[in-house]
């Protein structure tokens, strides 16, 4: 499942985000303050959550680099942006996870302004970008 | 022939990133139309002509199945050539969806994807792959 | 960097590895240049970069297209094609710094940034790639293992 993780998020930095992500398993927790979180719902043959937290550093690169723009664009813009990054995230690791015939749904993305979670997850991918770090992290109910 | 086309995705940064695409593809287009999810991409139909639609899956309000299955069932828009553009990748319900004559670019895409997917559906001649940019330094 | 608007010409760009070899080419004013550059961005060695901006992605592909417009060709009329990037390790895991791929994404960062798109590419695998471009046709031809093919 972590593999799946890996896989889908390596994927969507480099084809969307056009960024260079090497895994980084032994990274440190990311700090709430200096981070953005995303999640995506999803339902289906297994349900759950994908949270994806990038650094502050990265988002406005992120978004600059998805628009292909050269100044990165106003907040609510790239809050849709992150949101749509986790959304490709989250829909190229469930099949993967779960099986090609599989068939979910994902609600619309969420910023969620701090993420706590008692839980462990069921799965996390952990990057190291150029311009910082990003998490993400899979809950499986 | 200048295109008319609609872009049908719940994510404003998709749908920029479309227009840019289809902007740089060296297309001859008309209008380019825009809507957040099926059942503004419905009414956008019923009152403009639209050459083609691309069109998200998960949406909130209206999916883009359920919009499929309108434009399917309505005699008037029955034959519009339709590109979903969608994250999925369950194999089910890619051959549902190709079921109902539409084809499929798989998010993320590599805008090239896209351009030589338009062309192919609209039957345009394959022509140069740029456009001169604004600001841009080169 | 080569650039040329001589029909008779070929320009040639050999044993690309983890390079890319970058071709464009103006069909109506007969102009298209070839670029080899070796690493993605110029910011790792400033030196080297102020001495032979060509090495990099970054700094080389503006100024190819820069050399082509002087030349008389228009943006909206150049064909881009591309061809390298490989990863000439036996095995891929080993190669950790990727370079033929980072030459690739921040080639399709810059292109998308300026409005380009790619008409046609042959990149990635483990293999090494021979680059010429026919200035009076703008046929791009690939020699990989002694074998040719057209891009």
């Amino acid at each position: 499942m972590e593999q799946a993780l890996y896989r889908a998020a390596i994927l969507t930095f480099e084809e969307l985000g056009f960024m260079f992500p090497v895994e980084n398993n032994d990274g440190a927790e990311l700090e709430n303050s200096a981070s953005v979180n995303v999640s995506v719902d999803f339902d289906g043959t297994i349900s759950g959550r994908l949270v994806l937290q990038v650094e502050n550093s990265v988002l406005p690169v992120l978004a600059a680099n998805m628009l292909g723009v050269d100044e990165s664009p106003e907040e609510d813009l790239m809050s849709d942006v992150l949101g749509e990054f986790a959304n490709v995230i989250c829909g190229n690791a469930l099949p993967s996870i779960a099986g090609k015939q599989k068939i979910f749904r994902l609600q619309p993305p969420q910023i969620v302004v701090r993420f706590d979670s008692d839980e462990n997850p069921s799965a996390e991918a952990r990057l190291q970008l150029d311009e910082g770090r990003a998490n993400v992290r899979l809950y499986v109910n | 022939m200048a295109l008319n086309i609609l872009i049908v995705d719940d994510s404003a940064a998709m749908r920029s990133i479309i227009q840019k695409t289809l902007h740089i593809s060296g297309l001859e287009l008309e209008n380019v139309y825009q809507a957040k999810n099926g059942a503004e991409a419905l009414q956008m139909l019923e009152e403009n002509w639209v050459d083609l639609a691309l069109v998200d899956i998960n949406m909130p309000v209206m999916d883009g199945e359920t919009l499929i299955n309108h434009v399917r069932e309505n005699p008037d828009l029955a034959d519009l050539p339709i590109v979903v553009v969608s994250t999925e990748s369950s194999e089910a319900r890619i051959t549902q969806l190709r079921a109902k004559d539409v084809e499929f670019i798989h998010k993320p895409f590599a805008p090239e994807t896209l351009r030589e997917t338009v062309f192919q559906l609209t039957g345009v001649e394959n022509g140069t792959s740029t456009l001169s940019g604004g600001n841009f330094d080169f | 960097m080569k650039v040329s608007k001589q029909p008779d010409d070929v320009l040639i760009t050999y044993a690309l590895g983890s390079c890319l070899g970058i071709a464009v080419y103006d069909e109506v004013a007969k102009v298209g240049g070839l670029l080899h550059v070796m690493l993605p961005v110029s910011t790792v060695n400033p030196a080297k970069a102020a001495d032979n901006p060509m090495m990099f992605v970054d700094t080389g592909v503006p100024e190819l297209f820069k050399a082509c417009y002087k030349a008389g060709a228009k943006k909206e009329r150049m064909v881009v094609k591309v061809a390298g990037g490989a990863s000439l390790q036996n095995n891929a895991d080993k190669d950790q710094f990727q370079i033929g791929k980072r030459n690739f994404i921040m080639l399709r960062k810059l292109l998308w940034k300026n409005n380009v798109l790619i008409n046609s590419f042959d990149v990635g695998e483990n293999y090494s790639r021979t680059m010429s471009l026919d200035m009076a046709t703008g046929e791009v031809v690939l020699r990989i293992n002694n074998k040719e093919t057209r891009l």
